[in-house]
């Protein structure tokens, strides 16, 4: 069986800065890294294939050049090979392309079974990607699943975590499938394994590759016009207490006072 | 605009934003709600007093298991019938999950969890968090129709929009569910809800073992507050139960006070603290981002500074 997992470059928000005005973040010059939740579908995957014969792991992503260099911790980790959507115009996308892209290189990929996403990626957090690539291929979404069966070559059993029930559901395969990071603990690549990664096969495409035509994706298929993206304004007292512990918590407990915060 | 349909498995979410859109109905349009599924018929009553002009509703098995892919050709069939070009769903996980498979379906932009939704200059402004919660992105959606999931709690009707609505039985030709549930169970009844609680006592990993929540606890207690925690606590160790976890995939708090205990202050976690009046932490690192959002900081060993604090309380109690 094959199964894809969409994994997402992400820039690495831990060394996100801010312009002077302490509100425009600056994106240049960071680390590109995967996303975190999809960690543990790639490693559901592996999994899955530890556990049966003729299973082929695919990492799936979309994004810019150094993508390459990215997708070795996939490979890492136990995927099979890298399929990788490379394109100037995605850097203008929406999720309305990028899932036109992930969509298109699964068709191009061809009789897969299983697509595994992370719930949300680092960066967006919309959860949109899962949905919209298999509301494209015409396939069932299970989202938010936090325990995975698969019940023979054709179909899965999954336990989805909404707020206040688990809900075990069942469809036929194929399917598109997204994960919480409760399904597992994702393993740290070897780092032997990380310096053979680079021989893994890897497949690459440019949109007109994939008969995708730019204005798919960009121009006037753009859904959403941003007019700000700041963080929020913030005034906080930033006031280190100092002294003796006791001093501390004196003053503490004074200040909460007077903001009348205390019960 | 043209109007809006309105649908959650939440009945009390579709009513909030059924009141809140009516309120909006100037600029918005008429007000419908969908009701499917299971009972529609009897839940569609309490909703034609909600602002709803009309209420559509259908009750075909196929529903029942609120499949995406079903509930969302419902929708978009319903938003035709009804001749919305805005379809508000609540963003608890499943209408997250629906509203983009609605969206694709309808090659529609779409906000999936909405922060803020206001009217500016008779357009839809939406805000949601970006770049993992360290921004929030404002947007305006493009195409006619669209599509948007409130979080919840984040906007409030006041009721006086309210008109009695006419119910409405959909005509719909919907396909095979492909999603079957074989068997929906409870969580445990949740016995807090943090996103409510005046204040708030959050420990993160700076918590050595299990054993040292009572440490915790104690002083939430001193507090008249509950017991908050990050992530790794609820997820990774289950030391605390989920319901307690803040952050960007846990509760959205705004407390009175919030004492944040060994939190390093990762913005996946304090996007969930940002609506907090106070903010105190204790950390032993001096350079921990925590201390950037912090109204007042303690460089200390929590295990020193907590102790010390709940008795400091208990005598101010005692006085
Ligand atoms: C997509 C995504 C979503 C996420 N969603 C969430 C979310 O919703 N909620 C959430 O919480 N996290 C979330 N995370 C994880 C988040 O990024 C952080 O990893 C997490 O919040 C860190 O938890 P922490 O502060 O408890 O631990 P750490 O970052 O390990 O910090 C521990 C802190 O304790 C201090 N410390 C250690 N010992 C002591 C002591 N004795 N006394 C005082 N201080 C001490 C240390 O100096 C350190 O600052 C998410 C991550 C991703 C990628
Ligand atoms: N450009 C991309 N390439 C590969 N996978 C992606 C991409 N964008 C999103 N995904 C997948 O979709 C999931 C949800 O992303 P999002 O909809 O952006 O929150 C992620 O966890 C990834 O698994």
């Amino acid at each position: 069986m094959k199964i894809v997992v969409c994994m997402k470059q992400v820039v690495d928000l831990a060394q996100l800065r801010f312009k002077s005005d302490g509100r425009t973040p600056v994106l240049e010059g960071l680390p590109m890294i995967l996303s975190a939740f999809e960690k543990h579908a790639l490693e559901e995957a592996v999994r899955i294939k530890e556990a049966q014969a003729d299973v082929h792991v695919i990492a799936l992503s979309a994004g810019s050049t150094k993508l390459k260099e990215t997708i070795k911790e996939a490979l890492a980790i136990g995927a099979d090979e890298a399929a990788l959507v490379i394109d100037p115009a995605i850097k203008d996308t929406d999720v309305s392309g990028s899932s036109r892209l992930l969509a298109g290189a699964i068709e191009a990929i061809g009789e897969v079974d299983l697509v595994l996403t992370g719930e949300g990626s680092d960066d967006e957090y919309s959860g949109q990607i899962p949905s919209r690539v298999a509301a494209r291929l015409g396939w069932p979404q299970i989202t938010t699943v936090r325990e995975l069966a698969l019940a023979g070559e054709k179909r899965l059993r999954a336990v989805r975590d909404m707020e206040n029930s688990l809900e075990v559901v069942e469809c036929d395969l194929p399917a598109v499938v997204s994960v919480t990071s409760e399904l597992n603990t994702p393993r740290l690549p070897p780092l032997t394994a990380i310096l053979k990664a680079g021989r893994k096969p890897t497949q690459e495409w440019t949109l007109t590759e994939l008969g995708i035509n730019a204005d798919e994706i960009g121009g006037k298929a753009i859904q959403i016009e941003v007019l700000s993206n700041l963080a929020p304004e913030q005034e906080r007292k930033n006031e280190m207490l100092e002294g003796t512990l006791e001093e501390q918590i004196d003053a503490l407990l004074r200040a909460l006072e007077h903001e009348g915060v205390l019960a | 605009m043209s109007g809006v349909l309105v649908y959650s498995e939440n009945d009390s979410h579709v009513q909030t934003l059924a009141s809140w859109s009516a309120d909006h109905a100037d600029t918005l349009g008429p007000v419908s709600v969908a009701v499917l599924g299971k009972d529609a018929g009897n839940r569609a009553e309490q909703h034609r007093g909600s602002g709803a002009s009309r209420v559509f509703v259908n009750e075909a098995p196929g529903l029942e298991g609120l499949a995406e892919d079903v509930v969302s050709s419902a929708l978009a069939q319903i938003a035709k019938q009804a001749d919305a070009d805005l379809i508000l769903l609540s963003a608890t996980r499943r209408g997250r999950s629906l509203a983009s498979r609605l969206a694709q379906e309808l090659d529609s932009g779409c906000v999936s969890e909405a922060i803020e939704v206001g009217i500016e200059d008779g357009r839809l402004i939406t805000g949601r968090y970006a770049l993992g919660g360290n921004t929030v992105s404002r947007e305006v959606i493009l195409t006619p129709l669209k599509v948007v999931a409130v979080t919840p709690g984040t906007v409030e009707g006041s009721g006086s929009g309210a008109v009695e609505g006419e119910i409405i039985s959909a005509e719909l030709s919907l396909p095979e569910p492909r999603m079957m549930i074989v068997e929906r169970n409870p969580k445990p009844a949740s016995t807090v809800n943090i996103a409510e609680s005046d204040r708030l006592v959050c420990v993160g990993r700076g918590l050595a073992q299990q054993e040292d929540l009572k440490l915790i606890e104690d002083l939430a207690a001193e507090l008249a507050g509950e017991v908050a925690c990050t992530r790794p606590l609820s997820s990774e160790y289950g030391w605390v139960s989920e319901e307690r976890m803040i952050g960007i995939s846990g509760e959205k708090c705004n407390p009175q006070l919030i004492l944040s205990l060994g939190v390093s202050g990762q913005v996946q976690h304090t996007v969930g603290i940002m609506g907090a009046k106070t903010i105190v932490a204790v950390n032993s690192d001096p350079n921990a981002p925590i201390f950037k959002l912090a109204d007042y900081g303690i460089v200390g060993d929590l295990y020193e500074v907590v102790p010390a604090l709940a008795d400091a309380l208990k005598q101010r109690g005692a006085n």
